[in-house]
């Protein structure tokens, strides 16, 4: 079995352990918290706890059961009082566990949309989450790599020292600043664009118009970080040997650049596009949140607010999942695109 | 000594008794050997001693400190990092004025403030678009003066020193259903409604002294028939009487007169002037006086279709009365019938604006009356009223801190300072409020916050007797204890806490959170890296997952649940940075323990019997040193960020006030009160900045070689 694989198996196999064990401890810990109110009216309820029984989460009794703490609903069917309670934490994990591994079931949304899976509330909300990272992506990689190609090309020279006074200056300022300065100027003072996410169903440019702000904070960082790491990786292959070899044997300074420092220096900055773009994804909570943008970050926060712990450790499970597939393409594709780095190479 | 280095010895001691025997090699050109005793040795007779340095020795640190002191952006970084410090030290503690404590009404949302207002810049005035002009203009515009040719000022503020600049000033006609509007026609719009057919307008009940007098009442109304949707309604004149009975003086008719040409600009269609006699419809209608009673109000019953939406507009209402030999009335009657009008050209009420707006006006400053109602589901509005619109820049601090009219005197602050001999007042004088002065003791004092009373009421209790109640003016800053009018420099927030008070004891609550969490997580961090890295082997295997499995926990996962389940402190949140925050400073560790701990100085201190805590921290953790310091320099803005980041998500410090709070906070208000954000928005943008200058500067320091990878 080649290395690569027999490597990148391991990490996999790592992966799912450390993705069980943060979802188990994470499952647990959020079913401790006080259970909020059911939403929706008596019928809707009971309906919701009828599918919790399903689930595994609750016992419907047909007497009352103190020893299992307070009723969360008692309702009268066909002559007969029942009444709801939650399991013990532990058979609710197990419960949970068999419902996910047999039929993908993660559970229902209890207060954002009643008795929607919670499966459903995330396929919806993932929609503008991954349309403005992808054109933060597609803004970010051409302008942080062209930046910070100019930046090495001009080392210890004007433009370099421009670039990297902005750079640190993009890289330090939080997101929800730069986003709040955006707003301030650009919706707020100018009324160029709008102010907040418009509603499902406005026409399209609307929806174009406001991707800019949100696009743009997101981008202010990524671009900066693109710009350093670009620069960075650049300068060192252009003080390497080879290069000078290469001017020696005849190649124009253009040529040295273009066929062989640009190629080498690809090597560390792909892995990092790939680890970004995955990566970005929960970097876009807070921006969500302020320019309601109903994407996965602000589900999060609606979950806490209405406490629908349910689509919250889904929501939780999709963003463990997503650092840690970030994590393990970065560490794998190291190895791919460069074959002389041997990740998890034994130290000698 | 092996046998192998002891022959090494023996053969250095031959050697070195061969030295002037240079055999061929000693010979010089000719051929003749050289005489070893023309050779001396020079320094025969001296003792020979390292001479001493004439360079001063240095230190690591010293080293250090020399190369980061030559980075002149860190230096600069790390002298603002200083300075914020020092004010978040300082700035908090309560010799520096300014309150951040509980909920003070009167001070909220101030502007910035350091020059004097009208500078133009940082001055505490706040420019607000598009508000009615303050002083009273004629139909055409122009300002109206006093005999002293200065402009009238009606506008809301009670010191007209308040507006610093008007610009901008413009007039046109519109819908604005606001004091401001002059004029116009009263709308009447009625939304479509079951069981709702007709909606009422009219005026305050007036004694109509019917026998002796008649009246006629003259009106003109508009219509709207292209608008879009409305429909017009059937109208009649009423009667509505002071006992809730409601008689048409009119039968119901679509009849509006004949209609005048359009008005350039204008959307309503008006009609001609239409007259009634009052006593004559009366008696046509067959209402006899006794039925209505003495009083009763006129007005407007419009009627329709109850699903239509309907829109009526009102411009004149004038009632006009003689006695019964047409001699005119007298005075009080004729400005009382005035007072029942509106839009005739010398009456009370000019203005279909004013009366829709209900507005309470003053009658002989006895009650409050306000003149006309209108009864309708839909809503009354004004059109085509005559508005003066301008921009104004006012003195948030002359408003909020200077003088305020009516307000409420208890009587025991003017008691206290009667007693202390600061004002002299007569409760019990005829013309009470006349007789409040100052004295010059008051004067002297500056403690007396009220400057003129204008009026006393008067309850009687059981217990206490006679109480009064004064109103009066007073100046603010004086009542809320301040001396001099307060400067806020970054204004006040929306509780009235001072914005740099606020601001900068939030940043140390930041600072001290970030700073602990990145002492703890570093001296964690320390210890496991060292155990793993020193001992390797099995225990660097398990301890290596095991910092894996919990690095693998996104910290926004943690330390929500965490809070959730914990409540939203302060320790809280220190432990959940502090759970997964120490394990880059581990593997940094780690990484220097692999390259360090086979080397021979260790090898040789391990042999001169040094154990495993000597070894580590005095042999090899030294090498990290620098790595360490900046990693932990870098930590704090690390760690104050995903303060701000929790706070945003709403599940920031509770009862403490750290910077993310106060970001999410004046977030709220940004489009209204932008500054309450840039200024905690600068801080921590200058912080990061700093911090990263500071922290790059010092690993370029300690380790030259990473030089320029920022």
């Amino acid at each position: 079995m080649p290395y690569i694989v027999k490597y990148a198996l391991k990490r996999i196999a790592l992966m799912l352990v450390t993705a069980f064990v943060i979802l188990t401890l994470t499952f647990i810990l959020v079913k401790m918290l006080p259970n909020g109110v059911i939403a929706g009216n008596e019928d809707a309820q009971y309906a919701f706890c009828m599918d919790q029984v399903g689930l595994g989460y609750y016992i419907d009794s047909i007497i009352e059961r103190p020893e299992l703490g307070n009723y969360l609903l008692q309702k009268e069917v066909a002559g007969v009082l029942h009444y709801f309670y939650k399991k013990p934490i532990i058979e609710q994990y197990f419960a949970w566990l068999s419902g996910i591994f047999t039929q993908w079931n993660w559970g229902l949304s209890s207060a954002l949309q009643p008795s929607a899976s919670a499966m459903t509330i995330i396929g919806q909300r993932m929609g503008p989450t991954v349309i403005i990272n992808i054109f933060t992506m597609i803004i970010s990689v051409p302008l942080g790599f062209v930046f910070g190609i100019i930046a090495a090309l001009n080392k210890n020279k004007a433009p370099d020292h421009f670039l990297s006074t902005l750079v640190m200056v993009m890289i330090s300022v939080p997101s929800f600043v730069v986003i709040s300065v955006l707003m301030l100027i650009l919706a707020y003072n100018t009324n160029l664009l709008p102010s907040t996410w418009p509603q499902s169903g406005a026409p399209i440019e609307q929806f174009a118009r406001a991707m800019v702000i949100p696009v743009l904070a997101l981008s202010f960082g990524t671009v900066a970080g693109f710009t350093r790491y670009t620069r960075a990786e650049l300068t060192e292959v252009m003080s390497s040997e080879f290069l000078l070899l290469a001017r020696t044997k005849g190649l124009t300074k253009s040529q040295c650049i273009v066929r062989h420092a640009l190629r080498n220096s690809m090597v560390p900055i792909v892995p990092m596009i790939i680890g970004e773009f995955v990566g970005i994804l929960s970097g876009s909570m807070v921006l969500e949140q302020l320019y309601s943008i109903p994407g996965i970050g602000s589900l999060f926060v609606e979950c806490i607010r209405y406490k629908d712990w349910n689509v919250l450790l889904v929501d939780m499970a999709l963003y463990t999942m997503i650092g840690l597939v970030a994590n393990l393409l970065v560490d794998l594709s190291y190895g791919i695109i460069d074959p002389r780095i041997r990740m998890g190479a034994k130290a000698s | 000594m092996s046998d192998l280095e002891n022959k090494n010895l023996q053969e250095t001691e031959r050697d070195a008794s061969l030295v002037f025997d240079m055999g061929e090699e000693g010979k010089d050109n000719y051929g003749n050997s050289a005489d070893s005793s023309q050779f001396k040795f020079v320094q025969q007779d001296a003792s020979i001693h390292d001479t001493k340095f004439t360079t001063k020795p240095t230190t690591f640190f010293k080293d250090a400190m020399r190369r980061f002191a030559k980075n002149k952006s860190s230096v600069v970084g790390g002298i603002i990092l200083g300075f914020l410090f020092l004010c978040a030290l300082i700035i908090p503690m309560d010799f520096i004025p300014g309150d951040i404590e509980g909920i003070n009404q009167y001070e909220t949302n101030l502007p910035m403030k350091l020059f004097a207002a009208g500078t133009g810049w940082w001055d505490g005035t706040r420019l607000i678009k598009n508000v009615a002009y303050p002083y009273a203009v004629d139909e055409n515009g122009k300002d109206i003066l006093d005999e002293n040719g200065n402009k009238i000022y009606i506008g809301e503020e009670d010191d007209p020193a308040s507006i610093v600049k008007v610009e901008n000033v413009r007039q046109d006609y519109g819908d604005y259903a606001a004091a401001d509007g002059k004029g116009g026609y009263a709308t009447a719009i009625k939304n479509p409604a079951e069981n709702e057919e007709g909606y009422y307008f009219f005026s305050e009940p007036f004694d109509f002294n019917l026998t002796a007098n008649k009246y006629n009442v003259t009106f003109k109304l508009g219509t709207w028939d292209d608008r879009e949707g409305f429909a017009t309604p059937d109208w009649s004149l009423i009667i509505y009487t002071s006992t809730g009975d409601i008689y048409d003086l009119t039968a119901p008719t679509k009849e509006y007169g004949s209609a005048e040409e359009k008005k350039e600009k204008a959307y309503v269609t008006p009609h001609a002037d239409m007259t009634f006699s009052i006593n004559e419809q009366m008696e046509t209608a067959g209402i006899s006086t006794a039925e209505t009673g003495t009083k009763f109000s006129l007005g407007f019953s419009f009627t329709s279709n109850p699903d239509a939406k309907t829109a009526i507009y009102i411009q004149k209402f004038e009632i006009t009365g003689t006695k019964n030999d047409g001699s005119p009335l007298n005075a009080s009657q004729r400005s009382a019938l005035r007072a029942r009008s509106f839009g005739g050209s010398n009456s009370l009420i000019e203005d279909a604006n004013e009366l829709l707006l209900q507005k309470v006006k003053k009658d002989d400053g006895s009650a409050n009356i306000s003149y006309w109602k209108a009864a309708a589901n839909g809503g009354t509005t004004c059109t085509e009223a005559f508005v003066t619109r301008c921009d104004i820049t006012y003195d948030q601090y002359n408003i909020q801190y200077g003088i305020s009219k009516n307000e409420q005197i208890s009587m025991s602050e003017l008691n206290k300072w009667i007693n202390l001999g600061y004002i002299e007042y007569d409760y019990t004088a005829a013309d009470a409020p006349s007789t409040f002065k100052i004295t010059e003791k008051g004067q002297a004092s500056g403690e007396v916050y009220v400057t003129e009373i204008t009026g006393q009421t008067e309850t009687i209790s059981d217990k206490q007797g006679i109480i009064y109640t004064m109103t009066g003016t007073i100046i603010r800053y004086k009542k809320l204890g301040y001396k001099t009018m307060p400067i806020h420099l970054f204004g006040t927030e929306k509780d009235g806490k001072d914005m740099l008070k606020y601001v900068f004891s939030g940043l140390r609550t930041s600072l001290i959170l970030g700073i602990i969490v990145a002492a703890i997580n570093i001296i964690i961090g320390v210890i496991w890296g060292s155990i793993s890295g020193y001992y390797g082997g099995t225990v660097d295997i398990v301890m290596e997952r095991l910092t894996d499995i919990l690095g693998g926990i996104p910290w926004i996962v943690l330390m929500t649940v965490l809070t959730l389940q914990l409540g939203q402190n302060f320790f809280v949140f220190a432990l959940a940075l502090c759970l997964t925050g120490w394990i880059g400073t581990s593997s940094t560790t780690r990484s220097q323990f692999y390259r360090y701990r086979g080397r021979e100085y260790v090898l040789a201190s391990r042999t001169l019997g040094a154990r495993a805590p000597r070894l580590i921290f005095r042999h090899i953790l030294p090498n990290a040193v620098g790595t360490i310091i900046t990693r932990s320099i870098l930590m704090i803005p690390g760690v104050i960020f995903s303060e701000a980041t929790i706070s945003y998500l709403g599940l920031g410090l509770q009862n403490l006030d750290s910077l993310g709070v106060i970001l999410s906070d004046t977030q709220k208000n940004l489009s209204v009160y932008p500054n309450q954000l840039i200024i905690p928005a600068i801080i921590i943008s200058m912080l990061m900045i700093c911090f990263n200058l500071f922290g790059n500067g010092l690993r370029d320091a300690f380790n030259p070689s990473l030089k320029g990878q920022d």
